[in-house]
């Protein structure tokens, strides 16, 4: 075969051009700490990349969800502990009033203090959480419970959902009539402390006794709904710790698309530059070298 | 008998012979890095001996050599490879071009990276998570309108950029048509200047290294297919027209750009092809996001204020009744205005805006578009797509809301919506991962969520890329390759010159001794003879 030198220019600049890229690329790799920069370095891998970065975002959301839920729940199971407590003082006071031999003074004082504790009552159905409602449904700018009808007040039947992942949302809120009793029905909280507040101003004792059975039934409702926020908390617990570890593992399964394994690039790089130098020095040598060397 | 200066005149031969040689040689080894030269040789071959058969023959013994004679100095060029260096650098032309042109695709698109698509895209779908979380809160109204506006802009600028890389295009195949002619014109001139060489019998070897430099540069540009003729002119065909016939040129115009094949100027048809295809591509994501029917499911149930049609069977509270009573639709059946909906209801909606305005803003208002065009179309581009301004000058105005207070058919009625409600927020946050459809007339990806969409997207423009850059490396490679061939045929050895240089200098020098010999000889008889015992 003849070789001529302009053979050899084009074959030595060819090489050192494949080589110079080479290097090019893996210093972008080193120097971003990216395998993908741009699409065409992985088409498959970076749907992947994209894929966990939304994932991972997203799950910020769910766990804010989550937050705000157990935040929600936890002021709900707050007050409503509060809201036993009350009864259990209303039950406490009924059972001391129901016995005929309480002088009308001291009846007179339970009355007073029974009205108390329907005001705080009052002020439980009213609670809020970040400025919002939490007993009128989605009525959240609205306070549910007035101070001189509350036994008469509908709440908003409408649900608080929270998403916790795609298309997966959990009730958070619990109604007025719900926890409380229905609007203008005998059960309602707020009617059976006007009730017991009537029956002490008349001093009915066997009415008293009787109202005891419905107190009874008012915890139990205020315990059944109290159950039903543990449960609905425990849930958004398990949401918070399952985030946290899919946090974990969609950080690993992106790392493993998306980040460089230095080692691996480092060792190529300079693979690639032990190659580039051979290759400069060898051509150099031979471009050098013709017969104008050695003829006279 | 020969002649007395017969050996004079043979070694002349040699001396001026040679001399052409070396000179040659000398011509060779100046070119030796010129591009498109090709080395000559000079056809060297005995001259005619004598005696040649006839009666004047002589009765000495024959035949006796005259010495040396040249009849023409040619190129050596293997035509072959020319076509082939050519068809290699027409693919390295449009590769090049394409290369280019996905690179700065990739660039627009800018992924991965927190500020492309994808990343404004999270935040939009975040923020309406936010809102779902508490849509009376004006912060999160004002952030899901930022983030909507963000990624309307977000597109508006990659509609921009797309325009002007296409500008740019075209300005480009303006140019290329421009150099493509120029070149036309210069090969029909060498084809002049080529035809007067030959005639007188002559070779056109320089004349002809400039033409097939010129058709190389040709090469890059366009298509090119060539034949020779009997005068040597060449006949040259690009984009199925003769562009040059002889001594005529037919210059490209833009009305061939179709039918060109090759080259740079087909490297731009494609690149306005790949850059149309990524803007359909991505204004079937915007359209179908906004417009597209797609089925949206209320788990809580909706307040109607229009006559509807649920996908499935409802229930119906009817509070004109005391006690309020409850009404079952089957799927399919008209539900009435003023309808409040109880059960989970799923509707057919054209896409985020058509669930926009089935949303009660926090004023009332409703029926209003979130999205709205520049320029009024009713087709959403990424260029045109705009936050309708009602929406974005009064952050009242989101319809997160499904639900709102009052009698619809009562004659005094004022729309008051539940703040508190997000039902048409939590349907809008999850169109997210709701299926769409998206029109087969702009794109070849048929179905799947948003986010689905633009990943395949980024994927099928980083597969596209991917090839073109490896085709781009391929062709430059297979061009060298070609051109390293074509060297090993005509480029000029140094080492081959200087051992020639050395050959023809010592015929040279040994001609002129010969020539000295038979002076010498001459010399004896005319001068030395015919003097004995003077």
């Amino acid at each position: 075969m003849r070789v001529t030198s302009m053979m050899k220019n084009t074959m030595i600049l060819g090489n050192i051009r494949r080589n110079n890229a080479d290097i090019l690329d893996w210093q972008n790799k080193l120097s971003t700490g990216q395998k993908i920069s741009k699409p065409s370095d992985d088409p498959v891998g970076i749907g992947y990349q994209m894929r966990y970065t939304t994932e991972l975002a997203r799950n910020e959301q769910y766990l804010e969800n989550a937050n705000t839920g157990y935040g929600w729940l936890s002021q709900t199971d707050t007050v409503l502990q509060q809201g036993q407590t009350i009864l259990q003082r209303l039950n406490t006071l009924t059972n001391q009033a129901a016995n005929g031999t309480v002088t009308p003074e001291v009846r007179e004082m339970i009355r007073l203090e029974v009205q108390q504790l329907k005001e705080q009552m009052i002020q439980i159905g009213n609670s809020s959480y970040d400025g919002r409602f939490i007993f009128n449904g989605q009525r959240t700018d609205v306070k549910p419970y007035s101070v001189d009808d509350a036994e008469n007040d509908t709440t908003d039947s409408g649900k608080y959902y929270l998403n916790i992942s795609p298309s997966v949302s959990v009730e958070v809120s619990l109604t007025g009539e719900q926890v409380f009793g229905k609007a203008g029905s005998p059960d309602n909280v707020f009617a059976l402390f006007e009730r017991i507040e009537n029956e002490l101003t008349a001093s009915d004792t066997e009415a008293l006794s009787n109202s005891l059975d419905d107190i009874g039934k008012a915890v139990e409702r205020l315990s059944y709904s109290l159950a039903e926020v543990g449960a609905r908390m425990n849930r958004f617990e398990l949401v918070q710790n399952r985030i946290a570890d899919e946090k974990l593992s969609l950080t690993q399964l992106k790392s493993q698309v998306a980040d460089v394994d230095m080692a691996d690039a480092l060792i190529q790089l300079q693979l690639q530059q032990n190659v580039l130098q051979a290759s400069l020095s060898v051509s150099a040598k031979i471009i050098q070298t013709s017969m104008l060397d050695y003829i006279r | 008998m020969y002649s007395t200066f017969h050996g004079l005149e043979t070694s002349k031969r040699g001396v001026l012979t040679q001399s052409v040689a070396l000179n040659t040689v000398g011509h060779n080894i100046s070119n030796a890095a010129t591009t498109g030269y090709t080395r000559q040789r000079v056809n060297m071959q005995a001259a005619e001996a004598i005696y040649v058969p006839g009666y004047t023959r002589a009765n000495t013994p024959g035949q006796l050599g005259t010495g040396v004679q040249y009849d023409s100095i040619t190129r050596i060029r293997d035509s072959y490879l020319d076509m082939q260096f050519r068809r290699e650098t027409q693919e390295l032309g449009k590769n090049t071009v394409l290369n280019a042109t996905f690179e700065s695709l990739q660039s627009i698109i800018n992924e991965p990276s927190n500020t492309g698509v994808s990343a404004i895209m999270d935040g939009f779908w975040n923020s309406l998570e936010v809102l779902n979380r508490d849509p009376n809160l004006l912060s999160a109204r004002v952030d899901f309108i930022s983030k909507a506006q963000n990624m309307a802009d977000t597109f508006n600028k990659i509609g921009t950029s797309l325009n002007t890389l296409e500008q740019d295009v075209e300005a480009n195949i303006a140019i290329k048509l421009t150099q493509a002619n120029n070149l036309l014109a210069d090969i029909a001139k060498m084809n002049d200047t080529i035809r007067k060489v030959e005639l007188t019998g002559d070779h056109a070897n320089d004349y002809r290294d400039t033409r097939d430099l010129l058709i190389d540069e040709l090469s890059k540009i366009v298509d090119v297919t060539y034949t020779e003729d009997a005068e040597g002119m060449v006949s040259i065909f690009s984009g199925g027209v003769n562009v040059v016939n002889a001594l005529q040129t037919t210059p490209l115009t833009a009305a061939n750009l179709p039918t060109i094949t090759g080259g740079e100027i087909k490297g731009y048809t494609q690149s306005l092809e790949e850059i149309n295809k990524v803007r359909n591509q991505l204004n079937a994501l915007v359209d179908t996001l906004i417009n597209g029917a797609v089925d949206v499911t209320m788990p809580n149930g909706y307040k109607t204020q229009d006559i509807m049609v649920a996908k499935n069977a409802v229930t119906v509270l009817d509070e004109t009744t005391t006690p309020a009573t409850e009404i079952q639709y089957n799927a399919g059946d008209q539900i009435p205005a003023g309808s409040k909906i109880i059960s989970s209801v799923t509707f057919e909606v054209n896409g985020f805006n058509g669930l926009h305005r089935l949303g009660y803003a926090l004023d009332g208002t409703t029926g209003l578009d979130f999205f709205s065009t520049k320029d009024n179309s009713t087709t959403f581009t990424i260029d045109n797509l705009v936050v309708n301004p009602i929406v974005k000058n009064d952050t009242n105005k989101v319809a997160a809301s499904g639900q709102y207070l009052g009698d619809f058919n009562d004659p005094n009625f004022v729309p008051n919506a539940i703040k508190g409600n997000s039902d048409i927020a939590l349907g809008l946050a999850s169109l997210r991962d709701v299926k769409f459809t998206y029109p087969s007339t702009l794109t070849s990806m048929s179905e799947g969520t948003s986010d689905d969409y633009f990943r395949a997207f980024v994927s099928e423009l980083g597969t596209s890329a991917s090839v073109a850059k490896n085709n781009y490396k391929t062709s430059m490679d297979l061009q060298d390759n070609v051109e390293v061939r074509r060297q090993a045929t005509s480029g000029v050895s140094i080492d081959e010159e200087l051992t020639d240089l050395i050959r023809f200098q010592h015929a040279y020098n040994a001609s002129a001794r010969n020539m000295t010999a038979i002076d010498e000889m001459l010399d004896r008889i005319i001068n030395g003879m015919g003097l004995v015992g003077r």
